[in-house]
């Protein structure tokens, strides 16, 4: 916590500040309304308009009006708001403390929280207390300064000292981000942490000898100390308030027009009252509080004055001739910026298409650093010009003029409501470098780049709003295929970060995903199996989709029935593959892309469909041992079998709806019930798939996964398979 | 980083390293402090051409002026080359050295680029104006980010040496806030110096070695340059880059929109040597080309898509960065990592980096809680309504007369338009007067309020009569922030 974030503006709120300003303000109604103000001639429609009019029998002047040093303190306190707020959004906090110096009161107008709460800390409204709109209906509740008969006797300093004890005491209570990291460290077992607290103090007072009596600055000084220490034994015994360990005060007196002589106090600049303790005194008018308070809101923030020269803009009153302005913006000085004020040249406007200004033809630009950015005079026409402009899309560069010559380098531009200055680097390191095709892998041309490019489309990332996890209800587990089917790791909901989910999701979508068209025959495929392909990675399947992803293994089954070769480029496949084994390889890379992705049950189930189809094709038999042996399973049976009898159900439609009987159409094929040798190894061993996964289905809730893929256990799964096989078989010719 | 390399070219460089040297060994073999600069210097090349073929060098000598002997440049072999020309002079100024340094930066990279000096010297301190202790203490902070490394060819056994040290410890303090001093351990020689050059170069110029990992799929990559650790000046926390690049998904390069960043490196891929990490098998030497690289296909496909896209991805444990393509040329196209200063909160447009989540699965999940919410997008939004935007309301400044004059001239514009323009009037008066009860300014209503009678007098609509006397009567009579004044119905 650096000494800016947390500021505590505390006003003497009493009767010494209800002193007239001295200052006299004219009222101006204007002829026109305003034209006079702006030094414009008249046209002359005006001069008529001016003349019909009864403007002289009326008294055109109104007694000129003043302020009281209450009211230019309060407008230039939220002046400083403003500019921190714009500047800075919520990164920087501001408190409003009135004291009541005679009655020894004090009034906070805010807390450091955004959002507004009453005394029992309880959310009332929805106006952020770190805005100008709370702190000036504040201000209005608080109203003016009470008027008291002025006190004969001389003042005590109790008021003021009040004040800065109740200040320092604000300091103390921590901010938002500073309960944040507190609570994250008691969350992660470190035990009590308390962040390093830093502050200033900004006090508005009017100190004379009736306000103060005999105090002194160095009396105030030596209170200040005092007060910081004694709130910080109080804070270190405290499990809530945070001690201070550098603490700034910056004393206004302010005193009417001509009256400065009468202050107590003299204006000294920072200086050292103690190690970590700090204070600057000045002695004001209210003709210079503005300029004061700006100087020590540049000095606390760190801010600069840039000016945009020369934009054109167009007369207000006649639109055809324009003219150039100059805007002052104030912005947080950038470590590429010197500090002294500097022009920025009005070079060119870009359209107002998603700030494409910023990032033109798609192109990240090199930024070397960028501030949020506010007009000085936020309401003179210019700048209300410019900040339209700029917050209503459109992204301007602008020039710093320098020896070389003109190079634009500054941007302005919106990001949401906000102006923005970025500054963009002149010259970097990354010139003249190799291109990536000249590197490793840049000679291979069939890369799947439009895949890859719809890949990142469907992994574009959003804001998750704040605390996203926690809103989400506790999701309801199903035992059996429910749409809400359990995920095999912790998901989402356990308080996993949204940066962790996605995470999670690159990993389940890339789980087989060849980088080259030819290291792929499925992916060349994808026309007739896309809803496969993209249901499948998805972290869960409703029976719907797995039904759809059942429809494209049964679609390319009966492609294959058919007698077709696999409808992809021939370079695919070795030169003279039989096609058989043409559609083998496909049907082997379509089963490790669906082993890849086993996210749920009915995942499994997808490949199980594949398995049973595969097994099917070449034999009679219908997954039988299947039924048996998912009985004996632990888990699921009642789904596995509802599926399989679906399957076989939907199986036998799909055959029978083919006209042509899949295994004499083809002439390669031998009889159905004939059994080559090849033939029969081939299917044996398919046969053999099922009840393999049958079996690893049975004990993936203990083993790990890759123990299995890779196990020597072949032969022996082979010859207990064969048996229930048999078994199998028999068991279906019964039911028949 | 570019790298200066400043060779000190005072006179006293050509001390000859005598302690350790018996008396058999012949005067012309006793190495000097100069001879002993050019080893560093080219055994610091030879280091940097091997393993860091990007790297900008620039070589500087300086005495009682500083002389660019070489400026930014790739190709070394002008710098061994301007290395074997170092001359002698005079004296040493280190004023002359730090404006020197400033300005051939100014002029070759600005103010943005961070730049690595390497100075060798003897460590002689120099008199008067000019010297290590004034400058030491008088001396500003380079206007751009840098890094300085001292190789100190001094003898523990000198009487300076402990000064030395201190005062070049000091000018790096005032002038990089970052960097080390390299000293010889025991003694001055050719075999302790070889060792700092090589200290030197495991510290800044290793080159990075790391995988770029995006799910399951994955490439050893290369960054140049190598990126920095990143100390945190507020609390001195220290970040360290991961070996490890994890891809986090994509956002469109208009919602990036160009942040500020830390450093930005070229993302080169590197070929497996264990074959194992694509699953491609082995490769020979030559096939590198041949062999499919995930960094190929991510820089086809963000450069293919016709919205354009960047990878965010996470560099380190809270630090972040993105990886977009990049082509200085038309022809030549390449990967650029950028980074960001580390953290979670670096960027606000984007919000809090660990909050951004897969926008589909968001969405997938709101359909199933039958959520109504809208999805979230770019920008992050922060704090209230600036003050910059005038809608719905304008914010009020009455800091000058004119400021005042000017919200009373637009409100009696719109008073001379009633009843058309009632509406804007209250909406106009309401601001006003909300302003006037914040800043406990009523002597400001009743100016108003007069200012609307007079008006009352001129106008000759009956209807505007009636709301300019109900609305002066208002001004004067509510005094509560919150109550709205609104158009006067006669019932």
């Amino acid at each position: 916590m650096a000494l800016h974030t947390k500021t505590v503006i505390m006003m003497d709120h009493s009767q010494h500040l209800k002193e007239p300003s001295g200052i006299q303000i004219e009222i101006d109604i204007g002829m026109m309304g305003g034209q006079r103000l702006r030094g414009r001639k008249l046209t002359p429609e005006e001069e008529r308009f001016d003349r019909g009019h009864n403007w002289n029998y009326i008294p055109n002047f109104f007694p000129p009006i003043m302020k009281t040093l209450w009211t230019c303190a309060v407008e230039n306190v939220i002046e400083y708001a403003r500019i921190v707020y714009d500047v800075f959004a919520d990164e920087r906090l501001l408190r409003i403390l009135l004291s009541q110096s005679t009655q020894g009161q004090t009034l906070w107008l805010n807390t450091w929280e955004s959002v507004p709460t009453n005394q029992s800390g309880k959310q009332v409204g929805n106006v952020n207390q770190q805005s100008i709109p709370y702190i000036t209906e504040a201000f209005a509740n608080a109203g003016q300064p009470p008027s008291q008969k002025k006190q004969s006797f001389v003042g005590s300093a109790a008021g003021l000292q009040t004040g800065i004890k109740a200040a320092i005491d604000g300091l103390s209570q921590p901010s938002p981000s500073q309960i944040a990291l507190m609570n994250s460290a008691a969350a992660s077992g470190k035990g009590p942490v308390k962040p390093i607290n830093r502050g200033r103090v900004i006090c508005i007072a009017s100190c004379t000898t009736e306000s103060i009596g005999q105090f002194t600055a160095e009396d105030l000084e030596d209170f200040l100390v005092t007060a910081v220490a004694s709130q910080n034994r109080i804070a270190n015994a405290s499990d809530h308030l945070l001690p201070i360990v550098e603490c700034e005060l910056v004393l206004l007196s302010l005193h009417p027009l001509g009256k400065e002589n009468t202050s107590r106090v003299l204006s000294r600049p920072l200086h050292d009252i103690s190690n970590s303790v700090r204070a600057e005194v000045y002695v004001v008018t209210p003709d210079k509080l503005n300029d004061k308070l700006l100087e020590v809101c540049k000095s606390h923030h760190n801010l600069v004055v840039s000016t945009v020269t020369n934009i054109p803009m167009k007369e207000e009153q006649n639109a055809v001739s324009s003219s150039n302005y100059d805007v002052p913006l104030f912005h947080a000085k950038m470590p590429s910026t010197s500090s002294e004020t500097r022009m920025l040249r009005w070079s060119t406007p870009t359209a107002a298409k998603n700030g494409s200004g910023l990032c033109p033809g798609g192109v990240i630009q090199h930024c070397a650093s960028a501030t949020r950015i506010t007009p000085v005079d936020v309401n003179s026409r210019p700048s209300t010009c410019l900040s339209n402009f700029v917050v209503n899309g459109r992204s301007v560069w602008v020039e710093q003029p320098s020896k070389k010559g003109k190079q634009a380098t500054h941007v302005l531009t919106p990001h949401g409501a906000e102006m923005w200055m970025h500054v963009m680097e002149s010259r970097n390191t990354l010139e003249d470098l190799p291109a990536i095709s000249e590197g490793v892998g840049g000679r291979i041309t069939d890369y799947r780049i439009t895949d890859f490019a719809e890949f990142i489309k469907t992994n574009v990332m959003i804001p998750y709003p704040p605390g996203y996890s926690e809103h989400l209800p506790k999701p309801k587990y199903e035992k059996d295929g429910g749409s809400f089917v359990r995920r095999r790791s912790s998901s989402i909901d356990d308080g996993k970060k949204p940066v962790d989910v996605a995470k999670a999701r690159l990993l389940r979508k890339t789980t087989y995903w060849p980088l080259t068209l030819s290291g792929s025959v499925l992916f060349a495929l994808s026309a007739h199996i896309e809803k496969l392909l993209t249901l499948v990675p998805n972290e869960t399947l409703s029976e719907m989709e797995k039904v759809e992803c059942d429809k494209v293994i049964w679609n390319l089954m009966s492609l294959e029935a058919r007698g077709d070769s696999p409808p992809v480029p021939s370079s695919h496949f070795r030169k003279g593959m039989k096609r058989d084994d043409q559609w083998k390889m496909v049907y082997g890379e379509l089963e490790t892309f669906i082993r890849a992705n086993l996210h749920t049950e009915t995942h499994k189930k997808v490949l199980e469909c594949l398995l049973d189809c595969r097994s099917t094709d070449k034999s009679s038999s219908v997954s039988d041992p299947r039924l048996q042996d998912s009985g004996n399973g632990e888990k699921g049976s009642r789904a596995v079998k509802e599926i399989n009898v679906d399957a076989a159900l939907e199986e036998i439609k799909l055959l029978t709806s083919t006209p042509k009987s899949p295994v004499t159409d083809s002439p390669m094929s031998p009889p159905m019930s004939g059994s080559t040798p090849d033939v029969l190894d081939h299917s044996s061993k398919k046969m053999c798939r099922p009840n393999l996964l049958t079996l690893y289905m049975q004990k993936t809730e203990k083993k790990d996964l890759r123990t299995l893929a890779g196990g020597k256990l072949y032969p022996h799964l082979a010859s207990a398979n064969s048996e229930q096989e048999g078994s199998g078989k028999s068991s279906r010719k019964n039911e028949a | 980083m570019p790298t200066i390399i400043v060779a000190d070219a005072s006179l006293s460089m050509l001390r000859p390293v005598g302690s350790n040297y018996g008396p058999e060994v012949s005067d012309d073999d006793i190495p000097t402090r100069k001879t002993l600069t050019v080893e560093v210097i080219n055994q610091f090349v030879d280091h940097v051409s091997a393993h860091c073929k990007l790297e900008f060098v620039a070589l500087m000598t300086f005495s009682s002026a500083a002389v660019v002997e070489r400026t930014f440049t790739r190709d070394l072999y002008l710098i061994r080359e301007s290395v074997l020309a170092i001359p002698t002079h005079d004296v040493t100024n280190y004023d002359a050295l730090l404006s020197g340094i400033a300005k051939l930066v100014a002029d070759s990279w600005g103010t943005t680029v961070p730049i690595q000096i390497l100075l060798v010297t003897d460590g002689s301190l120099g008199f008067g104006s000019g010297s290590l202790r004034d400058v030491a203490r008088s001396s500003k902070k380079f206007p751009f980010p840098a890094k300085m490394n001292v190789l100190s060819l001094n003898d523990p056994e000198d009487k300076n040496f402990a000064e030395s040290c201190q005062m070049l410890k000091k000018l790096i303090e005032v002038t990089c806030e970052d960097g080390c001093i390299y000293l010889p351990e025991n003694h001055l020689n050719s075999k302790e110096c070889s060792t700092l050059v090589e200290k030197i170069c495991a510290k800044d110029y290793t080159p990075y070695k790391g995988t770029i990992k995006c799910g399951h799929m994955s490439s050893k990559v290369t960054l140049c340059p190598p990126p920095q650790p990143f100390v945190s000046k507020g609390d001195e926390k220290r970040y360290d880059i991961s070996e490890q690049i994890e891809v986090l998904g994509f956002i469109l390069v208009n919602d990036m929109a160009s942040p500020p960043v830390h450093s930005r490196h070229l993302l080169l891929p590197l070929k497996s040597s264990d074959g194992k990490s694509n699953g491609k098998g082995d490769e020979g030497e030559d096939s590198d080309g041949n062999v499919p690289n995930f960094c190929v296909l991510l820089h086809g496909a963000l450069k293919v898509s016709t919205e354009h896209y960047c990878a965010m991805c996470e560099v380190g444990t809270e630090w972040f960065g993105f990886i977009h393509a990049f082509s200085d040329s038309k022809k030549k196209s390449n990967l650029i990592l950028s980074i960001l200063s580390p953290g979670t909160n670096i960027i606000p447009w984007l919000g809090n980096l660990q909050h951004l989540g897969p926008k589909e699965d968001f969405i997938q999940k709101k359909t199933v809680q039958g959520d109504s919410a809208p999805v979230p997008s770019f920008p992050v939004k922060h704090g209230d309504k600036k003050s910059y935007i005038a809608t719905p309301n304008q914010t009020t400044v009455w800091l000058t007369p004119g400021g005042l004059n000017a919200d009373i001239q637009k409100l009696l514009r719109h008073a001379r338009k009633l009843p058309e323009k009632t509406q804007q009037f209250y909406k106009e008066l309401n601001r006003m007067r909300r302003w006037a009860l914040a800043l406990g300014f009523d002597s400001v209503l009743e100016t108003i309020a007069a200012v609307l009678e007079r008006e009352c007098i001129s106008t000759s609509h009956p209807e505007a009569s009636i709301q300019l006397t109900y609305a002066a009567t208002q001004l004067r009579t509510q005094t509560v922030y919150s109550h709205t004044i609104t158009q006067h119905s006669a019932k």
